[in-house]
């Protein structure tokens, strides 16, 4: 479904991706993770056309993915940015009904509809300016955004950093729930414990892009190496 | 007497609000300080002049019209291909932008003044609640109250509206959604002359005159009233805009004779009052809580 041979992006003069490679099948929740400054969230923002491509391909449905970001949306690629991006200054309902900018007015509305029954707390703060939300609210908000242009893949970039262990819980589910659903999703995220718990498949990547494991993501969460790598060492740093 | 002031303050104010709407929209939507927007009252002035003979309701639209163009070809040739560029080469794109209108009109127009002959109906005064108040000074305030009403309606009613405010708060993300960038910064110069030619039909019937540096102290004005707003903040950029033009009109009308010329003085005065005890302008971007 996407295909991404050999890309290389960067910001600049710096170079992030070097000749980076990875695969999302239909249907498929795969994550992508890897230390600080290792390029995932480059590899996203490539994807969805926030930084240009220098070389290589990145392929969409059997055809090469071209056009700025504006496009990607049309495509049927939803980018949820690591920092969220909600408009603060504009309420919950005005947030969702951008998300249905490339929707008719009747698809946008039945969308929105399903959004807020899948985050009911957004029904409730629906005409409240969405920067007066916390930071789960809004990350839900950022999610259902995505989701109401109807997406045949979200790409999400660390949507759990910075939230209360319970809200990560409930994201996790929603995730799974929308993989569940048939949504294609990669997902970029720290909490890679978690993420192993609900991908399909996953890569780790390493500077500059590199990557070292490619394969189901029980596979790597049962490597010892890797364990000891990240999960070990997330949770000695988390006690820390 | 009081009433007559605080009239003749509304109305200064509602125009200059008009104006720093106009600067502050740009500026939000695509980074741009606009130096050229003086020139919009330009096109507005010389657009009067030039239509002047044509019954008042043509005329008016007319101008309105040509400054909405004048607006969408400055846009479509001077700042799309800039689209990318800093916000400095977008400055000094203004300023040259500001340069050829200016001087393009003074080789078509030469350099003295042209006068514009009064309405008549305009000119007179009208009795309001015991006080004698120009005619156009109400008429200002109708005007101004009702496009401000307008274009509050299209900014908070519409899916434009909410497109325009999206790009004004990140215009990458409302890209990201399929808000398309030349339509939503279209909409923004064409509301902008929309803006420029109401202002110039005010200032410049009220005026009798239009020269080709005509926009420069209003811009000047309404540029230091957008900063004393809070740039960025659109409410705040219309408050900063009204105080400014309503304490110019004020001092206008109750400075004595001989401290008339040092009406700038008391205003810009007042203004770096205004900035040093709040840097951020009257009316910030609200702080984002995460």
């Amino acid at each position: 479904m996407l295909e991404i041979r050999n890309l290389c992006a960067g910001y600049g003069s710096i170079e992030v991706l070097r000749d980076t490679s990875l695969t999302v099948g239909a249907g498929e929740l795969v994550g992508l993770v890897g230390h600080n400054g290792a390029g995932k969230s480059t590899t996203l923002k490539a994807i969805a056309g926030v930084v240009p491509v220098r070389s290589g391909t990145i392929s969409w449905l059997d055809g090469p993915l071209t056009g700025g970001a504006a496009t990607r949306i049309r495509h049927g690629i939803a980018y949820v940015p690591e920092d969220r991006r909600i408009f603060t200054q504009l309420t919950v309902a005005e947030n969702l009904s951008l998300g249905a900018t490339v929707r008719t007015a009747t698809d946008g509305a039945a969308a929105i509809e399903r959004e807020l029954e899948r985050f009911p707390v957004l029904r409730k703060y629906y005409r409240r300016r969405s920067g007066d939300l916390s930071g789960g609210e809004q990350q839900m908000l950022a999610i259902a955004r995505a989701l109401v242009s109807d997406p045949r893949l979200l790409v999400l970039d660390e949507p759990t950093l910075g939230l209360a262990p319970i809200i990560v819980d409930d994201l996790f589910r929603t995730i799974t729930t929308l993989r569940d659903e048939g949504t294609t999703i990669l997902l970029v995220e720290q909490n890679v414990a978690k993420t192993l718990q609900v991908a399909d498949r996953a890569y780790v990547m390493e500077p500059g892009g590199r990557i070292t494991f490619e394969g189901a993501a029980s596979e790597l969460a049962a490597n010892e190496t890797f364990r000891a790598d990240y999960l070990h060492r997330g949770s000695r740093e988390a006690r820390a | 007497m009081i009433l007559e002031y605080v009239i003749g303050a509304l109305s200064g104010g509602g125009v200059y609000a008009l104006l720093t709407i106009g600067l502050a929209l740009l500026f939000s939507v695509m980074g741009l300080m606009n130096f050229a927007y003086g020139e919009l009252l330009m096109a507005g002035g010389f657009a009067i002049y030039l239509l002047r003979d044509l019954p008042w309701p043509l005329m008016v639209l007319g101008t309105i019209a040509a400054v909405v163009v004048v607006s969408l070809i400055i846009e479509r040739l001077a700042f799309r291909p800039l689209r990318d560029a800093d916000a400095m080469t977008l400055l000094i794109a203004s300023f040259a932008v500001s340069m050829l209108l200016q001087n393009s009109a003074r080789m078509a127009a030469g350099p003295t003044a042209l006068g514009i002959e009064p309405y008549d109906a305009l000119q007179r005064n009208a009795d309001l609640l015991g006080a004698s108040v120009p005619v156009i000074d109400l008429v200002a305030i109708g005007v101004t109250s009702a496009l401000l009403v307008a274009l509050l309606m299209l900014l908070t009613r519409t899916q434009l509206g909410t497109q325009l405010r999206a790009a004004a708060e990140d215009f990458e993300m409302a890209n990201l959604l399929g808000v398309r960038a030349n339509r939503v910064i279209a909409a923004a110069f064409a509301i902008t002359g929309v803006l420029g030619g109401v202002a110039a039909l005010i200032l410049i019937l009220r005026q009798g005159t239009v020269s080709v540096t005509i926009g420069q102290m209003p811009l000047l004005i309404a540029f230091v009233g957008a900063v004393v707003g809070g740039m960025g903040s659109l409410a705040g950029a219309a408050l900063g805009g009204f105080l400014l033009g309503a304490v110019t009109g004020l001092l206008d009308a109750v400075l004595p004779g001989e401290l008339q010329p040092f009406r700038d003085a008391f205003v810009f005065g007042l203004v770096v009052l205004v900035l040093a005890t709040r840097p951020q302008g009257l009316i910030p971007v609200r702080e984002v809580r995460v």
